[in-house]
């Protein structure tokens, strides 16, 4: 008999052992152990209401805060870098040879365009993915409290 | 239906399929019956997911599996140093030739698995494997999972695998064919 004969006969044996019962022990266990856990260890929805409720309040405000911070961070990002990189070029062209100086005026065109027209539009895209996200997360949970509530009734 | 009868429902469930998973990879029944509880205690923190998830029996396959595997490189300290001692003693680690394994395959007789006691006794075999043979002896026949991701998983190399597993399974064969001849010979 060569190996793969004797793989494939210890294979079918261990597939028809029967099937293993837990102990009766093990549930009472498990609910003794549940039981002891404090309630911030459990599910969000298991919580005090109170909790939950101070919990949705805090959320909201570190969404409101942190939804206050993006548009002067977006605006720090797209202004901040360009005076840095309009510093230094201006230093760097006067020593390039006069070809170079075409890529450079391209490179400030493209600086205009970015904060005129693109910055806002992300800045709008930003907080309207986080709107978006947050309405789309309260939909799930309610939709999986709706189907667990079908699952039990 | 309040939480707590829901949850209790889910363990009754699932208790049979996390136990048989636990036992059969730790081969020890109080170890199993630990680490049973500790998944559904994992369980219990996510039920607000679990619950109306339709993957829910895989989930609960893999922290059973990860938790054993866990369980068995924490606790006993024993699955890589055992097996690494194991292997200096008997030069288990060292890749059998072609011609070991022949000669090791032949000289094992054939077994009946349908009578009616063997399946207890291949059971009882497979507790009493070495960890490095049961393991993965287990996850490749039991819980589907290839060569690969059983190295992977037990950080080991690929040849280490297939050499406990063939080793594991002649020690299988062996254990049967030498007690169905001992009550052979009694009879």
């Amino acid at each position: 008999m060569d190996p793969g004969e004797l793989e494939r006969q210890i294979g079918e044996a261990l597939r028809k052992l029967p099937p293993r019962s837990a102990p009766p022990t093990l549930l009472p266990r498990v609910l003794t152990a549940v039981g002891a856990l404090p309630w911030y260890q459990r599910s969000w929805f298991a919580w005090p209401r109170s909790a939950r409720l101070l919990s949705a309040a805090a959320a909201v405000v570190v969404a409101v805060v942190g939804a206050s911070f993006v548009p002067a961070g977006v605006e720090w990002a797209s202004t901040a870098p360009s005076v840095a990189v309009l510093a230094t070029a201006d230093r760097v062209a006067v020593a390039l040879p006069s070809g170079v100086h075409r890529w450079i005026e391209v490179g400030y065109g493209a600086q205009v365009v970015w904060r005129t027209v693109l910055a806002p539009f992300v800045l709008h895209a930003a907080v309207l993915a986080v709107a978006v996200g947050g309405v789309v997360a309260l939909g799930a949970a309610a939709l999986s409290q709706l189907a667990r509530g079908r699952a039990s009734a | 239906m309040t939480d707590a009868d829901e949850f209790e429902a889910f363990v009754l469930r699932y208790a049979d399929m996390v136990y048989a998973t636990a036992v059969r990879l730790l081969g020890n029944e109080a170890e199993a019956e630990d680490v049973a509880q500790t998944v559904f205690l994992k369980a219990f923190e996510r039920f607000g997911q679990l619950a109306a998830s339709p993957a829910v029996g895989g989930w609960l396959k893999t922290v059973t599996t990860n938790a054993c595997l866990n369980h068995l490189a924490r606790h006993r300290r024993r699955f890589s140093l055992f097996s690494e001692l194991a292997s200096d003693v008997a030069g288990d680690d060292a890749p059998m030739s072609e011609n070991d394994v022949l000669d090791s395959v032949a000289s094992v007789s054939p077994f009946d698995v349908e009578r009616a006691d063997a399946l207890e006794r291949l059971e009882r075999a497979l507790a009493s494997l070495p960890a490095h043979q049961r393991v993965p002896l287990v996850l490749f026949h039991l819980e589907g999972q290839s060569y690969q991701e059983i190295a992977s998983a037990l950080g080991v190399s690929l040849a280490k695998v297939k050499t406990d597993m063939h080793r594991g399974r002649l020690a299988l064969r062996r254990q049967l064919t030498t007690a169905m001849e001992g009550n052979d010979g009694s009879r």
